[in-house]
């Protein structure tokens, strides 16, 4: 096991290796000081004291004559063992009551945290002072006196992180396997409540280092004859003018040690999620799997897509021309969205159906601007048809905040998420119509905001604006953020899964009320769903993504009644039928999805496709018109008789 | 199979003596071999009922009897055999795995939990039961975090088969899944019901799919059940008001209702 397992790993390990090398020269030097050490570090040779460096003594010597670089490798050698055996008390100690007190919760882990509390308020060097004068300096006391010192944050560390786990399902499923509270905490709890302490102590070696230095330089520590650190200090004080030599190398190494101990305790924090310190060894081993797996195939060039047909419409709201975003990790890119295309008109709204990983979000927030910076969003989208028309791709910041909250409003899946707990309904309003520019002073921005409120149905808008987010349900939340996106009186709304969150009657009832905003303000929509169930009662227009391509778009009720493309065949298929009687098995789809636009040359659905001929693996299709407005992407010959029967799609199982 | 009679139950609030009831007045039955579905709104109690089902949370009144024996009366060794008997599958199942173990380690530790077989039986075990829930045994060396959500769910179902239950609780094992992974997820349960006679409780909040998957259906509101039946008596002729509104707002794709889209808009939540 190296540091730089993997390629990507390389530059990371090494750089932690790097800061580690104090501390392994240091570990080196404590565990094979007897053969290092030139000399007796306790061998008096009062002939040759205080001799400057040479190449007999390489640090030179002290004023008995001792040969310095031994006693400076046997100082190492006695600061680890002390270090050791306080880590293992201290780190034994806090990890076990930790956990145990995590695990336990109720009183016991109210006593415990109480114990810790104290522990940790309390100065630590006084407290090992006080150990030491009671019971006298030698290095057992020592050992105790730190452990006593350095033990409560191991067991603050372990309660907090078993007592995050005690309540998860994960513990429940166990419990059901029949598993009992030993084996629950000792192999499930403990490991996790280790990684976090072994951590931490990386940093406390340092501490600790310091800590029986300053013990020893105070002459509490490791009595006189032994060599170590602190005490070669306080010996080589009185010279510090005439023999620099020994003073500054127990200095220095004492200051590596700490300073090394530090920076390695804050790399190994800073990547929190690695479960265990032997990761530190094996850094990106996941990571690097998980990146390989994304980054093996190169990006394509655009494949050969014939420029888009649409035909621009005088009450386009939005259009949308040949979408494409990028990102980039690791070097390598990766489109998730692929030459999209897409078009809403005023009073009109669009469904944008797809499953996890379709690309259905990012193709929709895309337009605004809203994706992680390091998207790269190439294509067309237009913000009005005409003469007033913007293009919203490329658009500087300064620009886009004049459209966006203005002229496109946006509601996201997680409301609670979504709103600032800290801040009332209505300050969450007001904001937005300040920003869209209405309402000035502040009772007009209120009752602006209270008329918002109203218009989305919520009952006693005074009232709610005085609420904080917490105290609404999930269906009033999601109720607020429509309202806030409509502050700025927008031509287009998109709502990222604005129900999916929601119980069926709340979620029926928002549903109608997105309907009645687009009658009632003629407003154009973008619905982002995974549920073609969900947006059958409101969408005018369905486009039906698959792997970061639109595979079949058109009128709902067309693509719904007769779906072209195979995969919106198996989609619909796969819903739950209304007059099923019970026990009928689900049509499932073979294989499945995840794929990228880019994975495959030809088709991405080719491979879990029923109906698929040897041309589909090999040729992109493109989206063709069946008639009307309704369009497929699929090579088998377009309008034509459906070659897919009933009985083609699975019926049982996969 | 599973019959539960008069159960009530609740958590204590703010270390008070006062107790906070959840479900109550639960009675309800589920046979070898069916699959009854138990459908509610989010903090209806469904969740608060699972886990007394299964034994993690003692309800304060009423009884859990499996087989005819008395859950909550059995201590020690009993209760750890009757623990092979009736399991669970979560909504989440990647909450409900050890981020530690790799897919074989995670269906291999009940099995050593109950000592059952050596290595080689548990070993073979483990191919079969992946076999059973449609899982590639290449995934075996691979970490459940690494696997898409369908499978994260076969495998949750698959661990809980190691110790051959005879009823299988399941809490919302499909809300996280997408649309067409749900519908492989589900027939794996009909699947096991024909094969194994498992009684299965299927907890969701979803009546769409319950009622293609359910013999039978109980609708559970404000903590009691408030109707239960046959799934197409319930679903055609239901007779709670509650219930009439469940099924007029559960989503179909059936195109008759989207011309119906400005129906209804009755006040707020």
């Amino acid at each position: 096991m190296t540091a730089g397992h993997g390629r990507r790993g390389i530059p990371a390990g090494l750089r932690t290796a790097l800061v580690a090398l104090p501390l392994s020269l240091f570990a080196i030097a404590g565990l094979l000081a007897p053969v290092l050490a030139p000399a007796d570090p306790a061998a008096n040779d009062l002939a040759a004291s205080l001799l400057p460096p040479s190449a007999d003594h390489l640090l030179g010597t002290d004023q008995l004559g001792r040969d310095q670089l031994s006693r400076l490798l046997h100082g190492a050698q006695i600061s680890l063992a002390v270090t050791a055996a306080v880590l293992g008390i201290s780190m034994t100690v806090g990890v076990v009551t930790g956990t145990i007190a995590g695990y336990l919760g109720g009183w016991a882990d109210r006593v415990v945290s109480r114990i810790i509390d104290i522990a940790v308020a309390l100065p630590g060097m006084l407290v090992a002072l006080a150990v030491i004068g009671v019971r006298g300096p030698g290095v057992e006391n020592l050992v105790l006196a730190m452990s006593v010192w350095v033990w409560a944050p191991y067991a603050r560390i372990a309660r907090a992180r078993t007592a995050s786990l005690r309540g998860s399902p994960h513990l429940d499923a166990l419990r059901l396997l029949g598993a009992g509270p030993a084996r629950i905490v000792g192999r499930h709890l403990l490991p996790p409540a280790l990684a976090p302490c072994l951590v931490y102590a990386s940093t406390d070696v340092g501490a600790i280092v310091l800590g029986v230095a300053t013990l020893s330089f105070l002459g509490l520590g490791i009595p006189p004859p032994q060599a170590e650190w602190g005490q070669m200090l306080i010996e080589g004080r009185p010279y510090l003018a005439s023999a620099w030599w020994l003073a500054y190398p127990p200095g220095i190494a004492i200051t590596a040690v700490v300073f090394a101990s530090n920076l390695l305790g804050e790399r190994l924090a800073a990547g929190a999620e690695r479960p265990s310190i032997l990761r530190w060894v094996l850094p990106h081993r996941l990571l690097t799997r998980a990146a390989g797996r994304a980054a093996s195939r190169p990006p394509a060039t655009t494949g050969a897509i014939a420029p888009s047909t649409m035909s621009a419409d005088d009450r386009s709201v939005l259009q949308v021309r040949d979408l494409s975003v990028t990102y980039r990790h690791d070097g390598a890119q990766r489109r998730v969205v692929a030459d999209v295309s897409y078009q809403i008109k005023r009073g009109q709204i669009l469904a944008l159906v797809g499953e996890t990983g379709s690309g259905k979000t990012t193709a929709a927030l895309a337009p605004f601007g809203l994706l992680d910076p390091t998207a790269v969003v190439t294509g067309a989208a237009l913000l009005d048809a005409g003469d007033g028309a913007r293009q919203l791709v490329g658009l500087p910041p300064h620009e886009r905040r004049q459209i966006n909250g203005r002229r496109v409003g946006v509601v996201f899946q997680d409301s609670l998420a979504a709103l600032n707990p800290l801040r009332t309904i209505g300050a969450h309003v007001d904001e937005a119509v300040r920003n869209a520019g209405r309402g000035s002073r502040h009772g007009a921005t209120r009752q602006v905001t209270e008329e918002l409120l109203r218009l989305v149905g919520l009952p006693d808008p005074t009232g709610i604006a005085r609420g904080f987010p917490h105290q609404l349900s999930g269906g009033m939340r999601q109720r607020v953020q429509i309202a806030i996106a409509l502050a700025g009186e927008p031509d287009l709304l998109v709502a990222d899964e604005p129900t999916s969150a929601l119980d069926v009657t709340v979620q029926a009832q928002l549903l109608d009320l997105l309907a009645r905003l687009r009658d009632e303000l003629n407003m154009a929509m973008i619905i982002i769903s995974h549920d073609l169930a969900v947006v059958t009662r409101l969408a005018d227009t369905v486009a039906v993504m698959y792997a970061g391509r639109i595979v079949e778009t058109g009128p709902f009720a067309t693509v719904i009644g007769k779906p072209d493309h195979p995969y919106t065949r198996g989609l619909l298929d796969a819903v739950p039928r209304p007059g099923a009687p019970p026990g009928t098995r689900f049509r499932t789809m073979p294989g499945r999805s995840g794929a990228g636009p880019d994975d495959t040359s030809g088709c991405a659905f080719a491979s879990r496709c029923p109906v698929a001929l040897p041309a589909c693996v090999q040729r992109q299709p493109i989206l063709v018109a069946l008639g009307g407005a309704h369009r497929s992407a699929c090579l088998r010959q377009p309008g034509g008789p459906s070659l897919m029967p009933e009985a083609a799609v699975g019926r049982n199982g996969d | 199979m599973l019959e539960i009679e008069g159960v009530a139950a609740g958590y204590a609030v703010a270390r008070g003596r006062h107790r906070n009831t959840v479900v109550d007045a639960i009675t309800m039955r589920v046979d070898a071999g069916e699959i009854v579905g138990l459908v509610g709104e989010s903090g209806c109690g469904k969740t608060t009922l699972a886990r007394v089902i299964t034994g993690l949370h003692r309800p304060d009144s009423g009884s859990v009897r499996l087989s005819g024996t008395d859950v909550y009366g059995l201590r020690g060794r009993a209760l750890r055999s009757h623990r092979r008997r009736i399991q669970m599958v979560f909504q989440e199942p990647y909450l409900t795995f050890s981020p530690r173990q790799t897919v074989r380690q995670a269906i291999t530790e009940p099995l050593h939990i109950h000592r059952l077989g050596d290595s080689r039986a548990r070993s073979a075990r483990v191919d079969e039961l992946l076999d059973l829930v449609g899982l590639d045994n290449r995934v075996g060396d691979r970490r459940p975090q690494q696997l898409s959500g369908g499978q994260q769910q076969r495998l949750a179902i698959a661990r809980a088969l190691t110790v051959e239950p005879r009823v299988l609780v399941c809490d919302e094992p499909v809300t996280a899944l997408d649309v067409s992974v749900q519908a492989k997820v589900l027939n794996l349960l009909c699947d096991l019901r024909d094969q194994l006679g498992l009684a299965c409780l299927f907890i969701s909040h979803d009546l769409a799919v319950v009622r293609q998957l359910a013999d039978r259906i109980a609708v559970m509101h404000n903590g009691r059940i408030i109707e239960q039946g046959p799934t197409a008596q319930l679903t055609t002729d239901p007779r709670h008001p509650y219930t009439q509104s469940l099924l007029a707002a559960t989503p179909t794709v059936d195109l008759t209702v989207a011309s119906s889209t400005h129906a209804r808009e009755e006040g707020v939540i």
